[in-house]
């Protein structure tokens, strides 16, 4: 692999590291029919939820026989080094850090992973979060779409929907998911 | 999510995913059976005058 990686500029790291690196990341947020579950997962594509109590793990779905990520593929599980990267991130419910091992290529503004598992997390509403970032997204209420994806709001985001007839019920208190969250996938409450 | 060029490449050691803590349930007194049904309740034993 060596050869490949001197080939893309690439500096192959010979030194293991004993202690996870952190980044920062988005999510979106599911629940069940019943909703007696909540899931993280990733804000693109169509990959799987995260599991709760058990990392996730990088597949590639390009070259199936290499072990992700490979340097020179796109495949890992996307970190960033800066929360405010994660600005612009597609309608999320959920940011968080994560702690990233296993084969880890350093990027020049995040990492990609071979396996990951969130640290701490905080449900943001989505829009604030776009306006603001995340130290003025503090989410109110949860409303459920269609299909189980759950989108914490803001109290002045949750009238605004209402008054344009955003077709979401309500689902339950922001509090009360977050808790749910965090129990779920025992972890800590992000404060930022 | 674009986060730039590839850099390096790290050998991280595995981490250990949080369990959440299980609390000792309390045991709990044991509980006297119901008597079935239609058969007469044990008069109370008769507690001695108070002088």
């Amino acid at each position: 692999m060596s050869q490949t990686l001197l080939e893309a500029g690439i500096r192959p790291e010979d030194q293991a590291l004993s202690e996870p690196i952190m980044g920062w990341r988005v999510w979106t947020l599911h629940s069940n029919r019943r909703h007696t579950e909540l899931r993280m997962r990733p804000i693109a594509g169509n990959a799987p939820p995260w599991p709760p109590l058990e990392p996730a793990r990088a597949r590639c779905t390009r070259r199936r026989w290499h072990r992700g990520p490979e340097p020179t593929c796109t495949c890992g599980l996307h970190a960033t080094r800066d929360p405010g990267m994660l600005h612009r991130a597609r309608n999320p419910a959920v940011i968080g850090t994560v702690a990233l091992w296993g084969r880890v290529v350093e990027h020049e503004l995040g990492y990609r992973s071979e396996f990951a598992y969130p640290q701490r997390l905080m449900l943001v509403c989505h829009l604030c979060f776009w306006l603001w970032g995340p130290s003025r997204s503090a989410a109110r209420e949860v409303v459920r779409l269609r299909g189980g994806r759950l989108v914490p709001l803001c109290d002045e985001h949750v009238q605004l929907s209402r008054r344009y007839g955003y077709p979401a019920r309500r689902f339950a208190g922001a509090s009360e998911v977050e808790i749910a969250l965090l129990s779920t996938y025992a972890v800590d409450l992000l404060r930022v | 999510m674009n986060i730039g060029r590839p850099k390096r490449v790290f050998e991280v050691e595995p981490v250990s995913i949080p369990v959440p803590e299980v609390l000792p349930v309390p045991e709990t007194e044991p509980q006297a059976e119901p008597l079935p049904a239609g058969e007469p309740v044990p008069a109370a034993e008769p507690t001695a005058p108070s002088p």
